[in-house]
C-alpha cells in the first residue's frame, strides 16, 4: 500500500544531484574561461592581472558555494521532515504519516516508513482489543479473582475480588492481605490446588477461596466467592427444620401426657385432675396459635393481595388503642403520633396485624416503667410505621436472624410468655408483600426500633 | 548496591507487616475463646487461653525487633518512616489486648463453677462480639489503608462504653442474692477488660486513619465523653 502522488514525482535524487554539481562546474569553468579571455584581451600590467584574477576567482567561487547550498538545503529538507516524522511514529503516534513525496530515492523511504507505521498501528490494535477482551472477561466474572506473588504481594485483583475483600478503594500501594497470602504459602507448599475459608469485615463475611500454583516464578491464582449467603440458607434451612419439628411436637407430646395423666387421676384426685386439664388446655392453645399463625403465613404466600385503599393513620391509631390496656398492666407508656395522613394499597387485616405483633413484641421485651412509641411518618415515597420501644434490646450476633420462622433470641424466655416464634416472621412476609420492607435496629440494653416500610398509594 | 539495600528495606518492611497481620489474627480469636472459657468455666479452655500468650508475646518481641533494625537499617523516607511507627504501636496494643484477653481468662479460671446469671452472660458476649469484630475492622482497615472504615470504629465503641457502664447496674442488682454476687463482681472486672480490648480497637484505627492521612487525631477524647 503506497500512495504515490504523481504530480510531485521529481526523479532520482542523484541525478538531480549530479545534474547540479555539473551545471555549476560548468558555469564556474565557462566564468573563468570568459574572464581569463576577457583579461587576455585587455594587455593589462602583471599586478592588474593577479588582482583581477583574485577578485574573479573569489566572486566565482562564493556564486559556487551560494548555488550548492541552496541545491544542498533542497536534498535536506525532505529528509528532516522524515526524520520529524519518523521520531513522533516511534514516540507513539503510529497515525503520523511521512510525506512520500520528492525524489524516488527519498519516496521510496517514505512509503516504507509510513507502510511499517500502518503494520504496527494494527498489531498495536489487536494487542489492544485482546486486552480489552480479557479485561471484560476478568471485570464481568461472578467470582473474585486474584494473582499473588511469592512474596504474599497482590499482583492483579479484578474488581469483585477487590469488593469481596471489603471497600472498593482504588489501591495505590500493594495490599497486604494476610488471608491471601496464607492461602498462597500453603498452596505453594503444597504445590497443588487448596482451599480455605475465612472471614472478612463485621458484620462479618465469610468467605470461600481456592489457590493453585501457575507459572515459574511460584505464584498463586486465587479465586474468590463470597458464600455468606448460602451458608446462613443452608444454616436458616437447618435450624428451621429442628426447629419446627420441635415446636410442634412438644406440645402435642405434652397434650397426650396430660391426657393419659388425667385419664388416670380422674377418678381419685380431682385436684390434680383439675391441673392437668388446665396444663392441657394451655398446651391446646398454644399449639393452636402456632397452627394460625403457621396458616397465615402460608395464606400470604399463595394469596393475592386484595388490593383496597387502607388509611394508615387510622389503623394506627386503632393498634396503639388496642395495645394500650396490655401495656398498662406491663407497667409501660404507649405514645402515639403520626405525622400526616397516609394512604396505601393492600389488605387493612394484615397490615393491623404486623402492627399489632410488633406492639406486642415491645411490650413483651420491655421492662416495666419503659416506654413505646408508634410513629406514622412519610419518607421518600414509602409510609413509615416504627415501634420504638426502651426495652432489654437484641444482641448484634442475633439481630440479622431476628426475621427468621422460629428463630428465637433466648428459647427459655420467650417460648414461656406463649410466643410461637412466627411473629416476626408474619411482619417480614406482610411487608414484603405489600412490595416493602421490615427493618430493625437494635442495641442490647438499650432498646429496638422496628420499621415497617409501604409504598404509598398515589 | 544502594538499590540492594532499598530492595531489603522493603522486603522487611512488607514481612513485619504481614507478621503484624497475623498477629492481629491471633488476637482476635484469643479473645473469642477467653470469652467462650468464661461462658463453659472450663479450666481447660481457660489454661489453654493463658498459655496462647506466650504466641504472642513471641510476635511482639520479634515484631519489635525488627522494627528497631528497620530504624537502624537505613534513615526511612516519610512514607516508610509513617508506616514504622504506626506499626510499633499496633504491635504494642495488639500485645495489650492479648495480655486483656488472658486476664479474662484468668477471671473464667477465678470464677470456675460459681452460680452465674443468663442476663449478664449475654451481656458479656455481646461485648466480646463487638469487640472482636472492631479488632478485625481495625486490622482490615490496616490492611487496606482504609480511612473511612477507620471512622466507624468509635461508632462501634459506644454501645460497648454503654453496656460496659450497665454492667454496674446489673451487679447491684445481685445485692440481696448473695449467691450470684461473687461470680458477678469477678465479671465486672471481665466487662471492664472487654470495654479496654474496644478502646485498643480504636487506637489501632487512629494509627491507620494518622498512616494514611499524616495527621494524628484522636477519634475520641477520654477528658470530653458524650452525655
Amino acid at each position: 500500500m503506497g500512495d504515490v502522488r504523481e504530480e510531485k514525482r521529481l526523479g532520482s535524487l542523484a541525478g538531480r544531484l549530479i545534474v547540479a554539481y555539473t551545471l555549476t562546474f560548468l558555469a564556474v569553468l565557462a566564468l573563468i574561461a570568459l574572464g581569463l579571455d576577457a583579461l587576455l584581451d585587455m594587455n593589462l600590467p602583471r599586478q592588474q592581472v593577479r588582482w583581477l584574477l583574485a577578485a574573479g576567482s573569489l566572486i566565482v567561487a562564493l556564486a559556487g558555494v551560494g548555488v550548492i547550498t541552496l541545491v544542498a538545503r533542497r536534498f535536506v529538507n525532505p529528509i528532516r521532515e522524515m526524520t520529524d516524522a519518523a521520531s513522533a511514529i516511534a514516540a507513539g503516534d503510529f497515525e503520523r504519516r511521512v510525506p512520500s513525496e520528492g525524489s524516488t530515492e527519498l519516496s521510496g523511504l517514505g512509503e516504507s516508513v509510513n507502510r511499517m507505521a500502518h503494520e504496527l498501528s494494527a498489531r498495536l490494535e489487536e494487542a489492544r482489543e485482546d486486552r480489552r477482551t480479557r479485561e471484560l472477561i476478568l471485570e464481568s466474572m461472578a467470582e473474585g479473582v486474584a494473582l499473588v506473588d511469592s512474596d504474599g504481594a497482590i499482583q492483579y485483583l479484578n474488581p469483585t475480588a477487590a469488593r469481596i475483600l471489603g471497600g472498593d478503594k482504588p489501591h495505590s500501594e500493594p495490599v497486604v492481605s494476610h488471608p491471601l497470602r496464607r492461602l498462597a504459602n500453603q498452596t505453594r507448599l503444597e504445590g497443588a490446588v487448596t482451599e480455605e475459608r475465612f472471614e472478612v469485615g463485621h458484620p462479618a463475611r465469610i468467605i470461600w477461596a481456592s489457590g493453585v500454583p501457575v507459572g515459574q516464578e511460584g505464584r498463586t491464582l486465587i479465586v474468590l466467592r463470597d458464600v455468606t449467603d448460602t451458608t446462613r440458607t443452608d444454616a436458616i434451612r437447618r435450624d428451621f427444620a429442628a426447629a419446627a419439628s420441635h415446636e410442634l411436637k412438644t406440645p402435642v407430646a405434652s397434650i397426650r401426657a396430660g391426657a393419659e395423666t388425667l385419664l388416670g387421676t380422674l377418678s381419685d384426685d380431682p385436684e390434680a385432675s383439675r391441673r392437668f386439664a388446665e396444663q392441657l388446655l394451655k398446651d391446646a392453645d398454644r399449639l393452636s396459635r402456632i397452627v394460625t399463625d403457621l396458616l397465615d403465613l402460608s395464606r400470604l404466600e399463595s394469596e393475592i393481595l386484595s388490593m383496597e385503599v387502607v388509611n394508615l393513620e387510622t389503623l394506627a391509631k386503632e393498634e396503639a388503642e388496642r395495645i394500650h390496656d396490655l401495656a398498662v398492666r406491663a407497667g409501660l407508656s404507649v405514645e402515639y403520633r403520626a405525622d400526616e395522613p397516609v394512604k396505601v394499597r393492600g389488605s387493612a387485616k394484615d397490615l393491623s396485624l404486623a402492627v399489632r405483633n410488633l406492639l406486642e413484641n415491645a411490650v413483651q421485651y420491655t421492662r416495666p416503667s419503659g416506654d413505646i412509641a408508634l410513629t406514622l411518618s412519610r419518607q421518600d415515597g414509602g409510609a413509615v410505621l416504627s415501634v420504638e420501644d426502651n426495652g432489654i434490646g437484641i444482641p448484634s450476633k442475633d439481630l440479622p436472624r431476628i426475621f427468621e420462622r422460629f428463630y428465637r433470641v433466648d428459647p427459655a424466655r420467650s417460648r414461656d410468655t406463649g410466643g410461637t416464634g412466627l411473629g416476626l416472621a408474619l411482619v417480614k412476609h406482610i411487608a414484603e408483600s405489600h412490595g416493602g420492607r421490615v427493618e430493625a435496629v437494635s442495641e442490647l440494653g438499650r432498646g429496638s426500633i422496628f420499621r415497617l416500610i409501604i409504598p404509598v398509594a398515589d | 548496591m544502594p538499590q540492594e539495600i532499598r530492595r531489603h528495606f522493603h522486603e522487611e518492611l512488607h514481612e513485619t507487616e504481614f507478621q503484624i497481620q497475623e498477629m492481629g489474627v491471633d488476637a482476635g480469636e484469643m479473645v473469642a475463646r477467653s470469652m467462650a472459657a468464661v461462658e463453659s468455666a472450663d479450666p481447660a479452655m481457660c489454661d489453654e487461653v493463658i498459655a496462647s500468650d506466650d504466641t504472642i508475646d513471641g510476635h511482639y518481641l520479634d515484631i519489635e525487633r525488627r522494627i528497631l533494625g528497620l530504624f537502624a537499617l537505613q534513615t526511612p523516607v516519610a512514607s516508610d518512616l509513617r508506616l514504622l511507627t504506626v506499626l510499633l504501636h499496633v504491635n504494642l496494643h495488639l500485645e495489650r489486648i492479648g495480655d486483656m484477653a488472658v486476664n479474662i481468662a484468668k477471671l473464667a479460671r477465678l470464677a470456675g463453677d460459681l452460680p452465674r446469671s443468663p442476663d449478664v452472660l449475654e451481656y458479656l458476649n455481646e461485648m466480646s462480639n463487638i469487640a472482636v469484630g472492631m479488632v478485625r475492622t481495625a486490622m482490615d482497615a490496616f490492611s487496606r489503608r482504609d480511612v473511612e472504615a477507620c471512622r466507624r470504629l468509635p461508632e462501634m465503641d459506644d454501645p460497648v462504653d454503654r453496656l460496659n457502664r450497665g454492667m454496674l447496674q446489673k451487679i447491684l442488682e445481685f445485692r440481696e442474692d448473695k449467691s450470684q454476687l461473687e461470680w458477678a463482681i469477678r465479671m465486672h472486672v471481665v466487662s471492664r477488660q472487654l470495654e479496654r480490648i474496644a478502646d485498643h480497637a480504636v487506637d489501632i484505627g487512629e494509627q491507620v486513619a494518622f498512616l494514611v492521612t499524616g495527621e494524628f487525631r484522636e477519634f475520641s477524647d477520654a477528658s470530653h465523653p458524650e452525655q
